[in-house]
């Protein structure tokens, strides 16, 4: 004979017929002495019964369409929020500046090629001479002074 | 994509985290059967269920980030929807008994094809309308373990994983549950038999 507490373990199953025959006979055997767990067993079967007679629910018609009606009016816009459009457009403002920066300076760039060879060759033109008498300025100098002192 | 070209659940809340609509489309169409099931078990009320089980799919998309996959997806849509039931249920409570609000545009089932009639068939009705009526009466956190046990067949762990409780405290909660129904059910009968 089983205690009470152990066959309310079994009584769902026993309402579901889902308990093997030997532990079924032996809870019948304990339910046949006992009015509580008759009564709980008699609960058992009345929720089984009222679980399998109460149908799913079809969502009601057009149920799909509403929540996506929703989720673009009220998820998207959290995903566009007016820091994230701000971060976007000063990148594509950058970028934008960048490529016309780019654009604008490379016709010159040849034109600013031959301007930077040309100043390189009259630097050498008019430093040469003058570093040449600078030199000979400094060791006439040189020369003066040492006579000078001796 | 599973064998049949359908997408399995997780390819599904992967293309949801992308921001696919169709994605989040399909996810509605595949489990909005069981979520308002769930909210008009647990409100009674059509327009309101249709209400809560829409907040519930935008909380499942603004919860995306935070599935971590220990439980399967539908699990986890029902804690989604376990949670904004509850919430809405106390605060009806609240506002009004419960009683007040039932909806009668869903009655209880009627006799489907071949089932049986009569006055034992209509006698069994009338017990299942009394017994999903005591389950409304119970606290929200006893019925919805009752409903998503008995009617939604979710087992002890899955029950748990849904209302986020460890199993023996699911078998506690059924447990104070069913003492509470049998003696509703009780006054209800014996009520009847004078």
């Amino acid at each position: 004979m089983i205690g009470c507490s152990d066959v309310r373990e079994h009584l769902e199953a026993l309402a579901h017929g889902k308990l093997d025959e030997k532990l079924a006979r032996k809870v019948h055997q304990h339910l046949a002495g006992c009015e509580e767990c008759r009564e709980f067993f008699g609960l058992e079967r009345m929720l089984a019964h009222a679980a399998t007679t109460a149908p799913s629910l079809p969502a009601p018609e057009g149920f799909a369409d509403r929540v996506m009606e929703r989720w673009e009016r009220e998820l998207l816009p959290a995903a566009e929020s007016p820091g994230d459009i701000l971060l976007a457009g000063t990148y594509v403002l950058l970028q934008g500046l960048r490529l016309a920066w780019k654009q604008m300076w490379q016709p010159f760039g040849f034109v600013f090629g031959e301007v930077a060879g040309v100043l390189a060759y009259a630097k050498e033109l008019l430093w040469s001479p003058a570093e040449d008498a600078c030199r000979a300025t400094v060791s006439a100098l040189k020369l003066a002074y040492r006579s000078t002192t001796f | 994509m599973g064998h049949d070209g359908v997408d399995t659940d997780r390819e599904l809340l992967r293309r949801c985290r992308e921001g696919d609509p169709d994605g989040f489309r399909e996810l509605v169409l595949r489990y909005e059967t069981m979520v308002y099931t769930l909210a008009y078990r647990m409100l009674r009320a059509r327009e309101e269920a249709e209400d809560a089980a829409q907040e519930v799919f935008l909380n499942v998309f603004r919860a995306l980030p935070y599935f971590r996959g220990e439980c399967t997806v539908k699990t986890w849509i029902y804690r989604v929807a376990a949670n904004e039931c509850i919430t809405r249920s106390k605060r009806r409570r609240k506002r009004h008994t419960a009683a007040t609000e039932f909806d009668e545009e869903h009655p209880g089932p009627t006799l489907l094809d071949g089932e049986a009639s009569g006055p034992e068939a209509l006698e069994r009705k009338e017990q299942d309308e009394r017994v999903r009526h005591a389950v409304d009466d119970l606290p929200e956190k006893y019925r919805m373990a009752v409903v998503l046990h008995y009617f939604e067949g979710l087992s002890y762990e899955e029950v748990g994983e849904a209302l986020e409780i460890p199993m023996n405290t699911v078998k506690t909660w059924l447990f104070r549950a069913k003492g509470m129904l049998r003696a509703r059910l009780k006054e209800a009968f014996a009520g009847d038999a004078r």
